[in-house]
């Protein structure tokens, strides 16, 4: 049944590079597209077929028939292809392959290139201590066997009863309002291998982990040069709580990837002359975001609400933009509301959120537990060295003189930050726990595009300047 | 659209790729430590594989859950998560009003008493402390 689990990847990432290269933006091309779209192919695909397999499980009661399921599990990518084709516009412009060399006209050659080598390394390096890690916990920590990786058993193992995990009365505390994408991603290859092997969800926790450092690096890449996309991976080592929670296999960590990946592609979107396409993809993730975790809900519509203040004087532009990535997000729109629709009652935080809200507010305690524990936090979980050295590396980078990127995540992270505040402030009645259970894990869905926001600070080289490269009499 | 890009001078160029380079070598030496330690390390024993023995064993729908752990205490609640997920696709209750129980005990001598208070059935014991019982007195 390997065989089947190995054809369900190649369907997942027929999706995903299909979907991709339909989307691909003009100016993208070159190593920054390839290293990208090594990144984003396998997350849209794994989202959309996550999205997919749950229609399988309504219309078939959750048939575990492997055949008949990877059948329509191969359709997607049919689907994706002929769509794809239908609305391709003719005469699309002819791509600049000259200016496809990242880094060419960045300065000191030569030790950038010893730069690129020890990133390599790095990653070499980083792959093999995430897939030890991972392999140390089989079935990962508390919230994977008892939440994620539990309703992933259900839906591939249950047959017609699938649906008492998200309305049978005893489920109460496993968050039965949560999206699935984590668990349908899973649920999707144990039905391939007609087993529950420990391996599917380490190896998407794994690659969750190995994903969103390669995302924050390709985007800057892309937007900032080699120099800043070693830097950015190597950024991840300050908080190696992020790198950890490949053994834990919990949905933080998608999350975090989806985030990153939304912002990324809005980041190259204002700073590239704003392409739809950037937002159509910034849409696919901010989706597949919300159909992660709940959390993802509020993210998307700050993310909209941002792309709108974006061109707020170009009312076109930014209903273009703004469709785009509402078109993008609609499939895990609509996954996300049918499974609401059909689960019981919400999670707690939702249900006490909207009670007496004055009364939290005013409730100064809560502000202080709330704050006082972000600090701790900050003065725990760093490792100070790193840290430091890259402080370092964004001074000496300057700030540069294109910050409409920068601003855009800072603002997003901003937002996004004080919705979750306003949630622990609202929402949750048992706060003390809350903070010691789910509040570290909040910092980490924003660590990766806060790295990302942090080299988006620094100045473009020539060789990603809107326009292509300069002139040889250009370059210093 | 050609905008001359900032082009940061030599010395900070210099400072930029010292900062970059010892980064990244943090991040190996970090990486290659922290897989070192861990194949070092003897793997622990898994706790959740105990419950897998007993998967497949129940034909009723809904069985429930008794230990010797204080309810509302971590022990219980990790108790019976880690039953739930073991024993998945098949509802635990967390309590022993049911005709099939599995009964989750710190030592085979606890677990003996309980299955003796209840006039229960004992058909499964895959470990001292675990097993799964049946009372006849419940009607399914």
């Amino acid at each position: 049944m390997t065989a089947l689990a190995v054809a369900g990847v190649l369907a997942m990432l027929g999706t995903g590079t299909v979907l991709f290269k339909r989307l691909q933006p003009r100016d993208l091309h070159g190593v920054p597209a390839f290293a990208l779209g090594l990144c984003v192919v396998p997350i849209l695909g794994a989202a959309l077929h996550s999205a997919w397999f749950v229609l399988w499980v309504l219309l078939t009661n959750a048939s575990q028939h492997p055949w008949a399921y990877l059948a329509f599990d191969a359709c997607l990518p049919v689907i994706v292809f002929l769509v794809s084709h239908l609305t391709r516009r003719r005469g699309t412009v002819a791509r600049d392959v000259t200016a496809d060399e990242p880094g060419r006209d960045e300065p000191h050659e030569r030790m950038g290139r010893v730069v690129v080598a020890v990133g390599l390394a790095y990653a070499v390096a980083l792959a093999v201590y995430v897939v030890v890690m991972s392999a140390a916990q089989p079935h990962g920590g508390w919230d994977a066997w008892a939440m994620w990786n539990l309703k992933a058993r259900w839906l591939a193992l249950a047959g017609e009863s699938w649906r008492d995990i998200i309305v049978h009365p005893s489920f109460a505390q496993t968050s039965r309002d949560y999206p699935l994408l984590l668990p349908s991603t899973i649920a999707r290859f144990w039905v391939l291998a007609n087993g529950v092997p420990t391996a599917t969800p380490q190896t998407v926790a794994a690659g969750s982990v190995l994903l969103a450092i390669g995302l924050v690096s390709a985007f800057a890449l892309y937007l900032r040069g080699r120099l800043a996309a070693v830097a950015a991976a190597a950024a991840f080592v300050i908080i190696p709580m992020f790198v950890q929670h490949a053994a834990w296999q919990y949905a933080d960590v998608p999350l975090s990837c989806f985030y990153a990946a939304t912002l990324g592609f809005v980041a190259c979107g204002v700073e590239r002359g704003g392409e739809s396409r950037w937002f159509a993809l910034a849409g696919l993730t901010g989706g597949a975001a919300l159909w992660t975790k709940n959390e993802g809900i509020p993210f998307a519509a700050i993310v909209l609400v941002v792309i709108g203040l974006t061109s707020i004087r170009r009312r076109r532009v930014a209903g273009m933009r703004g469709l785009s990535f509402v078109a993008g997000a609609l499939p895990f729109v609509i996954a996300t509301a049918t499974m609401k629709l059909q689960a019981g009652a919400p999670s707690d935080i939702v249900a006490h959120a909207g009670r007496a809200l004055w009364r939290p507010a005013l409730d100064l305690s809560r502000h202080v537990e709330i704050l006082s524990f972000g600090l701790n936090l900050l003065r725990v979980w760093p490792e100070w060295i790193p840290a430091l050295l890259f402080a370092g590396f964004v001074l000496a980078q300057g700030v540069g003189n294109r910050l409409t990127a920068f601003t855009v995540l800072a603002t997003s992270l901003t937002l996004t930050a004080g919705a979750y505040y306003a949630a622990l402030l609202f929402g949750a009645p048992d706060l003390t726990w809350r903070l010691d259970t789910a509040g570290g894990r909040l910092f980490l869905h924003l660590w990766p595009s806060l790295i990302l926001a942090a080299i988006l600070l620094g100045p473009t080289t020539a060789h990603n300047t809107p326009g292509g490269p300069l002139p040889a009499s250009g370059a210093s | 659209m050609n905008v001359p890009p900032p082009r940061s001078s030599g010395r900070s160029g210099l400072l930029s790729i010292g900062f970059c380079l010892a980064l990244a070598f943090w991040g190996v030496w970090m990486a290659v430590g922290g897989s070192v330690r861990l194949w070092r390390a003897p793997l622990p024993d898994d706790p959740l594989e105990r419950f897998h023995l007993l998967r497949g064993r129940v034909a009723a729908r809904v069985i429930g859950y008794a230990t010797d752990a204080a309810p509302g205490s971590d022990a219980f609640a990790g108790g019976y998560y880690a039953v739930r997920y073991g024993l998945a696709p098949q509802i635990v209750e967390p309590d022993d009003e049911h005709r099939f129980v599995i009964a989750n005990f710190a030592s085979s001598a606890a677990l003996t008493a309980y299955a003796r208070q209840r006039n229960a059935l004992v058909h499964a014991r895959p470990d001292l402390g675990l097993a799964l019982i049946e009372r006849p007195d419940i009607q399914p």
